[in-house]
C-alpha cells in the first residue's frame, strides 16, 4: 500500500470523528451554561403613603395591584412600599418605606395574598 | 434587596456569588424570640429563634392538613438537604410553627415533620396572641376560619426563612422557590460561615 493511499484511508476513518466532534462542540456552544438565567425584567408596584390608614377608614384607595401578574422565569417582582405600614404582595412583604424585590427561578402559578384591593393576586411564572 | 452579594469568588475578576432568595437591606431580626418546642408527648421546652453555632435554622409557618403548599415546601427542603454534602446537611435545622394548633396536636405535628426531616423542631403556640407576636416578627400572617358547614379554612404566609446563629434572617424563600434554589443558597451561606473571618 502506497503512502498516499494510507493517508487517504486514515482521513476517511477520521472524518466521522471530526464531524461528530464539531456537532458536539456546536451543541455545547449553542446552549447557555447551566444555571444562567436571562437578565429578566422587573415588574414593580408602588403602595402610596396613607394606603393602610385609608383602608382602615373604609375609604376607597387606588388600585395598586392587578388581579393577575404574568412573569417569566428570571423576572423580578418588586414592591415599593411608600406607606407607613407593612404591605404584602404574595411572597413579597415590604415593611414601611422598604423596597423588596424577589426573583422567580421556576415556572408555576399560585394565588398570592395581598394587603390592598383584591384578596389575592394570581401570579403566573412562565418558562423563559 | 434580593440577590445581595454575600461571597466573592476565589480569584480576582470573577463574578460574585449571590443568594437567589430575598435578602433585605435591613434583615429581619428574630433572635430574641423564644417559642415553645413540643415533643410527641406534648412536653414543652423553650426554643430560641437562632441557629446553633455554625448552623442554619430554617423556619416555616404551616399546618399538617395543608394539601399542597406546606408539603411542597417541606419536600423541597428535604430534597435540598439531600443535595448538600452530608457535613453541611447535618448543620441544617428545621422549625415548623403550626398556624393551626388546635388540630395540630403535638403527636400529629411531630409525626408529620418526621416525614420530612430527621432533625426538626415542632413549634406549637396555643395562645393566638403569642402566635401573632411571632408571626409579626417574621412579617408573616395566618388565619383559621370555620365555615358554615364546619369546613376549616387556613390561610398563611408561605415564605421560608433561614436564620443564622445570631438570630438574623439571612434569606427568605418565597413559595415555589424549589430545591435547587434552597440548596444553592444553603451551600453559599455555609461557605460564608466557614470562611476565615477577617483578622
Amino acid at each position: 500500500m502506497s503512502a498516499n493511499r494510507l493517508v487517504g484511508w486514515v482521513l476517511v476513518a477520521l472524518t466521522p470523528v471530526v464531524v461528530l466532534g464539531v456537532v458536539v462542540a456546536l451543541a455545547v456552544i449553542r446552549h447557555d451554561p447551566p444555571g444562567v438565567l436571562p437578565a429578566g425584567t422587573v415588574t414593580s408596584f408602588e403602595v402610596p403613603l396613607g394606603t393602610a390608614a385609608a383602608l382602615r377608614r373604609g375609604d376607597a384607595v387606588e388600585e395598586v395591584f392587578p388581579p393577575s401578574i404574568s412573569l417569566r422565569v428570571g423576572d423580578w417582582l418588586e414592591l415599593v412600599n411608600l406607606d407607613s405600614e407593612t404591605h404584602r404582595l404574595g411572597p413579597v412583604v415590604a415593611r414601611a418605606r422598604e423596597t423588596v424585590r424577589v426573583r422567580f427561578y421556576d415556572a408555576g402559578r399560585f394565588d398570592a395574598q395581598c394587603s390592598v384591593g383584591h384578596d389575592s393576586v394570581l401570579i403566573e411564572v412562565l418558562p423563559p | 434587596m434580593a440577590g445581595a452579594v454575600v461571597l466573592a469568588s476565589c480569584g480576582g475578576g470573577a463574578a460574585p456569588a449571590t443568594l437567589r432568595g430575598l435578602v433585605r437591606d435591613q434583615p429581619l431580626i428574630v433572635g430574641d424570640l423564644i417559642v415553645a418546642e413540643v415533643d410527641r408527648s406534648g412536653n414543652q421546652r423553650p426554643l430560641v429563634m437562632r441557629a446553633g453555632p455554625g448552623e442554619l435554622l430554617v423556619v416555616y409557618f404551616g399546618f399538617t392538613a395543608c394539601p399542597d403548599l406546606c408539603p411542597t415546601t417541606l419536600a423541597d427542603l428535604r430534597a435540598a438537604r439531600r443535595r448538600l454534602p452530608d457535613d453541611l446537611a447535618r448543620r441544617v435545622d428545621l422549625a415548623m410553627v403550626t398556624v393551626d394548633p388546635q388540630r395540630d396536636q403535638p403527636s400529629v405535628l411531630v409525626g408529620y415533620l418526621s416525614g420530612f426531616a430527621e432533625r426538626f423542631r415542632a413549634v406549637r403556640l396555643t395562645d393566638p396572641s403569642e402566635l401573632q407576636r411571632v408571626e409579626q416578627a417574621f412579617l408573616a400572617t395566618s388565619s383559621v376560619t370555620v365555615g358554615a358547614g364546619g369546613a376549616v379554612e387556613v390561610a398563611h404566609t408561605t415564605v421560608t426563612y433561614v436564620i443564622d446563629e445570631h438570630g438574623v434572617v439571612v434569606v427568605e424563600w418565597p413559595f415555589a422557590s424549589g430545591a435547587d434554589t434552597m440548596a444553592h443558597d444553603l451551600e453559599l451561606l455555609f461557605a460564608v460561615i466557614d470562611s476565615p473571618s477577617d483578622p
